[in-house]
């Protein structure tokens, strides 16, 4: 499987947990330069190339910063659900997709956890 | 249908080289893409309107019109053929660039043979999947990563059948037309008569040929004076038989007592067209000239530009006629369409209040609730709940815009807008109709285009609207909200974003409906 190595066990480990909820449909942690991980349904899976609707997502991030709009933090707030990501320093994301029952409020504090992994990893 | 890439750049050994390799890697493949070059931007413009290509590579670095300008217009025009960017110097910044003008991959010039299999492989790869995407439901776009790398014999079967089922998709609905055609014309055949008789009959025509003759007053443009030359104060509706007819047999008659002309227009300007809207009362007659969804020229007997529309917008009652849009003698209405609709709210509210002996709450309630319900749709609403189970934390927000909501379209926009850095509203079209803050339009307006192609492919997976796209940061927070009418960018420097304020004023003032 490729860039195996930029997935590092930290990752693993929060994207599982996250998972596991029942309000989370999907996780994804999109490494800095390309590609995607996602996790759905307890399955693990690598999306090298486009269309990736996580990547594409986490590609607005640079596209923000060209506008002199640094941010860190977006979510996408939807009829049937919301998309949550996180970006840190090395430009690795984390993308989160929940349910239309999920306050804004657990959406943050998810996207907080995966932001401390994070960083932990740039 | 065979596929075409088209290849652009500026270097014409390099462009050789590439196109012969391409078409040597072709060969071997059962659809081999037709390959067409272009050393410069016009070139390659000419060749995209005629061969409508499958997958476009453009170098960056041209004379003239650089390739950023080139996939902006290519992104604007044709956004669904996918993009790729083959450059000698790629950066950070480039590569943003890149992805703001929907650029699907960005990859270093080749060197060698190796590498430019290399690419034309990822281009292939790219190309059947935007043809997989073109094809399959949206459940299906996004394939495990074991399962990406379409078999040649898979795409070309789901080429096929895909044709099939449009084919028989559009002979069905051909059968379908014809059998409801048949059944109705007989029908039609004898209410059109019967339409004409009463219409004869009614007071409502003697009114319209003497409104006529006011109308008649304002100058206009010679091409229309065969539709405008009724004679001895008679309408045009009784001396030319060819409008007439036009009368009876497309489009309707009839009393609108819920909608005003505002609305009307908003109608008009929502779904883009062009027209003349001639309107009359007993007391005044005009027209507002509409290209294209955006009021250009208005005129009344006395009054000329936004002033004119000001005053028609606001009559309390009389008649209007659409008619076939033809250019005015001069475009007099510089404001946007927005603007012009906020502001003759405003002005209308005004002469409620007057009317009403200054007693906002004595408002006619039929008058608001006509003006809220009859824009905004059931999702709208359904939104509204979404927003307020979002944010209840913030009620006291929450209860001001209710307020707002509810009152006047011009102070919700100032309650909102002096609680921000930045607000820009753009209609459909791109063109800014309220600005405010130390940025530059343009760019946000080319942010919105960027966030609007994003939300095409939320969109797709089965999520429904969207309401609006929050984004966060150390010293800022902005929002988004794509409307199918108007757009709308906010922000503020710390984090003290009025969500609430902006997405009711985006609901009750912009009638903004979420994007799906």
């Amino acid at each position: 499987m490729p860039y195996t190595n930029e997935l590092a066990p930290e990752m693993i480990k929060i994207c599982e947990n996250l998972c596991r909820s029942t309000a989370i449909i999907e996780v994804s942690y999109c490494p800095p330069k390309k590609g995607a991980w996602v996790f759905k349904e307890g399955k693990m899976d690598y999306i090298p190339s486009p269309p990736n609707l996580w990547r594409s997502l986490a590609d607005a991030f640079p596209v923000l910063q060209l506008h002199r709009l640094e941010s860190n933090r977006m979510i996408w707030v939807l009829d049937h659900g919301s998309i949550g990501l996180i970006r840190a320093a090395d430009g690795g994301s984390c993308g989160i997709l929940t349910d239309k029952e999920t306050s804004n409020e657990s959406l943050q504090s998810w996207l907080d956890q995966c932001g401390n992994v994070l960083e932990n990893l740039s | 249908m065979q596929l075409s890439w088209i290849l652009v750049d500026d270097d014409p050994h390099f462009l050789k080289h590439i196109k012969d390799s391409f078409c040597i890697f072709s060969k071997n493949t059962l659809n081999p893409p037709k390959i067409l070059a272009a050393t410069n931007v016009t070139d390659a413009l000419l060749l995209v309107q005629n061969e409508l290509p499958s997958l476009i590579v453009t170098d960056i670095q041209m004379p003239q019109v650089d390739g950023f300008q080139f996939l902006r217009f290519i992104n604007r025009k044709y956004p669904d053929i996918p993009k790729v960017v083959v450059s000698g110097q790629l950066s950070e910044k480039t590569e943003a660039l890149c992805l703001q003008v929907g650029v699907a991959l960005t990859i270093s010039k080749p060197h060698d043979a190796q590498e430019i299999l290399s690419l034309f492989r990822k281009l292939q790869q790219l190309t059947k999947q935007q043809a997989g995407n073109q094809l399959l439901p949206a459940a299906l776009t996004h394939p495990s990563p074991s399962a990406s790398p379409l078999t040649t014999g898979k795409e070309a079967l789901m080429r096929v059948t895909g044709k099939i089922i449009r084919r028989a998709d559009s002979l069905v609905v051909n059968s379908i037309l014809q059998k409801v055609k048949s059944s109705i014309k007989p029908v039609l055949q004898g209410i059109n008569p019967m339409i004409a008789s009463t219409a004869r009959d009614n007071e409502m025509v003697s009114k319209a040929a003497r409104v006529t003759g006011l109308i008649k007053k304002i100058p206009r443009e010679a091409n229309t004076s065969d539709q405008m030359s009724a004679s001895n104060g008679k309408s045009d509706s009784i001396n030319n038989p060819k409008k007439d007819t036009n009368n009876n047999s497309r489009g309707f008659s009839g009393v609108l007592p819920q909608i005003n002309l505002a609305e009307l227009v908003q109608m008009l300007s929502l779904s883009s067209k062009s027209s003349v809207l001639e309107i009359s009362s007993e007391s005044i007659a005009g027209c507002i000239y509409i290209q294209d969804g955006i009021i250009i020229h208005a005129q009344t007997t006395d009054q000329i530009g936004e002033s004119a529309v000001y005053t028609l917008l606001n009559l309390e009652g009389g008649q209007f006629e659409l008619l076939d849009y033809t250019p005015p003698s001069q475009c007099s209405v510089k404001l946007g369409t927005q603007h012009l609709l906020i502001e003759a709210a405003r002005l209308m509210d005004e002469c409620d209040r007057k009317r009403m002996g200054n007693q906002p709450e004595a408002y006619p309630s039929t008058i608001q609730t006509t003006r809220v319900t009859s824009t905004i749709s059931v999702l709208e609403e359904r939104s509204v709940v979404l927003y307020e189970s979002n944010f209840t934390a913030k009620e006291t927000t929450q209860n001001q815009a209710d307020q707002i909501g509810e009152t006047d379209c011009s102070s919700a926009l100032l309650n909102v807008d002096q609680d921000l850095e930045e607000l820009l509203i753009c209609n459909h079209e791109g063109k800014v109709t309220y600005h405010h803050g130390p940025s530059d339009p343009a760019q946000r307006v080319d942010l919105l285009e960027f966030f609007s192609s994003k939300s095409k492919q939320v969109t797709e997976r089965s999520l429904g609207y969207l309401y609006y796209i929050h984004f966060q940061g150390a010293e800022m927070e902005s929002l988004i909200t794509l409307g199918n009418d108007s757009s709308l960018f906010a922000r503020t420097k710390s984090r003290s974003l009025p969500i609430n304020k902006i997405l009711h004023y985006a609901k009750n003032s912009l009638c903004l409906t979420p994007t799906n």
